[in-house]
């Protein structure tokens, strides 16, 4: 059996419940809040380490109250990783089991690397930031540790042509998973790199937010930092994707793609804008972060592109993948995600009053609207069930 | 077929088993912790309790770093274990259930956004908007158990999904109600032994206080829990009886599991109403290990209980569809398999393995064995149902016997089919046999 014929046959055979274009979408939109956050979680420690080493009076100022932020942008980057994960082998089932049996060991270890990463967060958090550094940048190696596997076994995927030889040597099986199957720098550095340009972001809304509560000289420096982080390691971005691009296989012909063409467009505006922005000193987090969002969206999208172009030179082709049409649970999940923004909305703007040292943060009527909400769903759900216990 | 993984000593299924296990303590605390946090809350306000206040913030950091830490991990390990375990058994999950856990996968938003709200805006922000808070995190991550126990319970009582594919027949299947209260009230056990771990590091009156409150909260819980536990044995089917009766260890399983829950509920008792004062750390922490084998044991029987399938009546623990599902155009494998054999589907495998020679023979005869038994049993002379010390209670004295053996397998109430033709069967019995033979 040839390895397209392998792979099409390994489809589910249910089919997928709704067009794969939906996953897909999702896939692409759920990633790059997660790759944001992540990123969030590596630019902050490795800000944290800084500013505790070089220790001046802003830099472990700003040290401290990064470590506070770290452990909720750890616990956001899991819980927003779980979305990708479940859609992408939706519609990429053959390529997603394939490369992650081959590699079994590593893709249940990496997890192990999170929770002792995430623990040692919380014993510096813990301390108030007394204890030393040194256990955040254990963490960091263990979050970056954890992402060489992810990269790996995204890597093993692209290329199952060369399955059968990652799964036996010397003539014999490897039952156990213990080997990974590939790295590619520049693809990595192309995760990783950002995060520098995400914190600084960041940062700029912190001394935005802060305002008036903290001295301005302060938030000066804060946003003064931020921006040449976002600026410096945005244009370091853009030359490893260059190099990435160098690297990649002649017959994708990746540099003519519309999607790629588009994202590479977005990402120049966006460091026009850092560079405009730097220049002029005026700081505006919010349109910044919007362009952000764009811009690690539309990287996101290429990235799928990218992905796409690669898996239709064995024959895989997302279009042909039959749909057993689940509409009902199909309006149950988008029902629910309207439902869950306005839900977090409310959560957000408590939290963001009670942040600013506001103790009556109000929003009353937005917080009954959100446990009637979540009460209906119930009701919805339970009668559903009934209705369908009864007619069984 | 995907790749096959073995793990010496365990087998695969063992390392979804342990993780599970584990994740239903953190799971259930965070599903149960804020109905009784909130309400010790709410006490504090109009009992001008202020010290209860500590416990909140506590329970809330113990919530925080053994729930989302360890157990939104460990929840994500269930899955990957899976996925290297019996990766076509999830993705027929995932490809029924897909949007199910979508919609899980907002409550999880709801759950992180309000716990990080609630931790940190203690005291700092009107009590009715805090309390508000604990309330939309309690109903949210009681929403999230609503969900998985239909994804839970689908698969060893899939009911009318066998017949129309249908999102909300296999969901709404007939063990989702009697699981989901079970699970409900149990977790207000679970929430009791860690909030009791709790109390005991405050002060002594407001320990002894709420190691009562907390104990009875949790004794009640425990004794609906126990009902509807009995509810949910009554509504298993049939067949699954006769395999519990079958394997002596399903039954010692189920008397550790009861005996615990009676551990538990002794305890929550002398507590609660008898000697408050008897609640320290440490036997807290004997308490959640008693807790954490009558679970294990539990989530034992309830795997157990689907032999030989890892989807009731619909796929088999070798990862071979068992029976046609005209609905979604699903035909059953077990014939194709033994036509045209294994091997023609391990596109994984390079094209000098895909075939048998006198070379090869012993080790794709391994290949073949561990796709059909790997998943439940162990290669090693030690460990789960270790396959050397299986065969050689049957005294093969030749590969010809095991093959014997193997073509009978079905014969067995609690074993899939072979899956392979007749050549590969007999690979697979030579590989077998030199496990039973070897002195090592």
């Amino acid at each position: 059996m040839q390895i397209g014929a392998y792979l099409n046959s390994m489809r589910d055979p249910a089919g997928l419940p709704a067009p794969a274009f939906i996953f897909d979408a999702f896939l692409v939109l759920t990633f790059a809040l997660h790759i944001l956050f992540v990123n969030l979680v590596i630019g902050s420690a490795i800000l944290i380490v800084w500013g505790k080493i070089k220790k001046t009076e802003y830099s472990a100022r700003l040290s401290s109250s990064l470590s506070k932020l770290l452990v909720n942008s750890v616990s956001w980057a899991i819980v927003l990783g779980v979305a990708p994960l479940l859609f992408i082998q939706v519609i990429y089932d053959p390529f997603w089991y394939t490369a992650n049996t081959l590699s079994a060991f590593w893709a249940l270890i990496f997890l192990a690397f999170i929770a002792l990463g995430f623990s040692l967060i919380y014993v510096y958090y813990l301390s108030d930031g007394k204890r030393s550094v040194l256990w955040i940048i254990l963490s960091l190696g263990l979050f970056l540790l954890a992402g060489i596997v992810k990269h790996s076994l995204a890597i093993t995927q692209l290329y199952p042509e060369s399955w059968p030889s990652f799964a036996v040597r010397d003539g014999l099986y490897i039952s156990t998973g213990k080997y990974l199957h590939g790295f590619e720098i520049f693809r990595f550095l192309h995760f990783v790199i950002p995060s520098l340009a995400v914190v600084g972001v960041w940062l700029i809304f912190y001394a935005k937010y802060f305002r008036g509560k903290y001295e301005n000289e302060y938030l000066d420096w804060v946003s003064g930092l931020g921006i040449r982080l976002a600026l410096i390691f945005s244009v370091i971005q853009g030359i490893i994707g260059f190099f990435w691009l160098l690297t990649l296989p002649g017959d994708l012909n990746f540099i003519r793609h519309p999607v790629f063409i588009v994202a590479l467009i977005l990402s120049l505006i966006f460091i026009l804008y850092l560079f405009l922005s730097y220049r002029s000193g005026n700081l505006r987090p919010t349109l910044m972060a919007i362009l952000l969002g764009i811009t690690v969206s539309a990287m996101s999208a290429a990235r799928e592109s990218l992905r796409i172009a690669y898996f239709s030179r064995v024959g895989y082709n997302l279009a042909d993948y039959p749909v057993n049409l689940s509409l009902g649970s199909l309006i149950l999940f988008l029902s629910t995600f309207i439902m869950g923004l306005i839900v977090l909305f409310y959560v957000a703007t408590v939290a963001y009053r009670a942040g600013k040292g506001i103790r009556e943060v109000g929003a009353h009527a937005l917080g009954k609207i959100s446990v009637y909400l979540l009460w209906l769903w119930i009701i919805f759900m339970v009668s559903i069930g009934l209705y369908n216990t009864i007619k069984g | 077929m995907y790749p096959i993984w073995d793990v010496p000593y365990l087998s695969s299924a063992l390392i979804v088993g342990l993780i599970s296990s584990f994740h239903v303590l953190p799971s259930h605390l965070a599903v149960g912790a804020l109905w009784v946090t909130v309400f010790i809350e709410k006490l504090a306000y109009s009992q001008n309790r202020s010290d209860y206040l500590d416990f909140v913030k506590r329970f809330t950091l113990l919530l925080l770093i053994f729930s989302f830490v360890f157990g939104s991990l460990s929840g994500i390990g269930i899955w990957y274990s899976a996925t290297v375990s019996s990766p076509r058994a999830i993705s027929a999950l995932i490809h029924n259930y897909v949007w199910g856990w979508a919609t899980e996968w907002i409550f999880f938003l709801i759950e992180i956004a309000t716990i990080y709200a609630y931790y940190l805006t203690l005291g700092k922000v009107d009590p009715k908007t805090h309390i508000r808070l604990g309330y939309i995190y309690a109903i949210g991550a009681w929403i999230s158990m609503i969900i998985i126990t239909g994804i839970l319970a689908f698969m060893l009582t899939p009911g009318k999904w066998l017949e129309t594919g249908d999102f909300f027949d296999g969901f709404f299947n007939p063990t989702y109600f009697p699981q989901l209260f079970m699970r409900t009230f149990l977790m207000f056990g679970i929430s009791g032994i860690y909030g009791l771990l709790i109390s005991s590091t405050l002060n002594y009156q407001t320990k002894i206080d709420l190691s009562k409150l907390i104990s009875k909260i949790a004794f009640f819980g425990m004794i609906l829990g126990g009902l509807f536990s009995l509810w949910y044995y009554k509504k298993l089917p049939a067949e699954t009886y006769q395999i519990i009766q079958g394997l002596p260890y399903m039954k010692t399983l189920i008397k550790v599991s009861i005996l615990s829950f009676f551990i538990l509920l002794g305890y929550f008792l002398l507590v609660g109403f008898i000697i408050p004062k008897l609640n320290n750390f440490a036997l807290s922490l004997v308490i959640i290990v008693i807790a954490f084998i009558g679970i294990l044991s539990g989530e034992g029987v309830r795997e157990g209980a689907r032999r030989p399938y890892i989807i009731n009546g619909f796929m088999y623990g070798n990862q071979i569809i068992a029976k046609d599902h005209p609905a979604l155009k699903i035909k059953s494998e077990v014939q194709k398999f033994e036509e045209t054999g294994l091997l023609t589907h391990l596109g994984y495998l390079p094209q000098n393995l895909k075939k048998i020679t006198s070379d090869n023979r012993l080790e794709v005869g391994r290949i073949i064995a561990l796709h059909n038994c790997a998943n439940c049993h162990a290669f090693t002379k030690a460990g789960l149902r270790p396959l050397p010390k299986l065969l050689a209670g049957f005294n093969p004295k030749s590969p010809e016997d095991i093959d014997a053996f193997l073509s009978a397998l079905s014969a067995f109430p609690y074993m899939p089919p072979f899956a392979g033709n007749d050549e590969e069967r007999k690979a697979a019995a030579e590989y077998l046999f030199t496990l039973v033979s070897s002195k090592k």
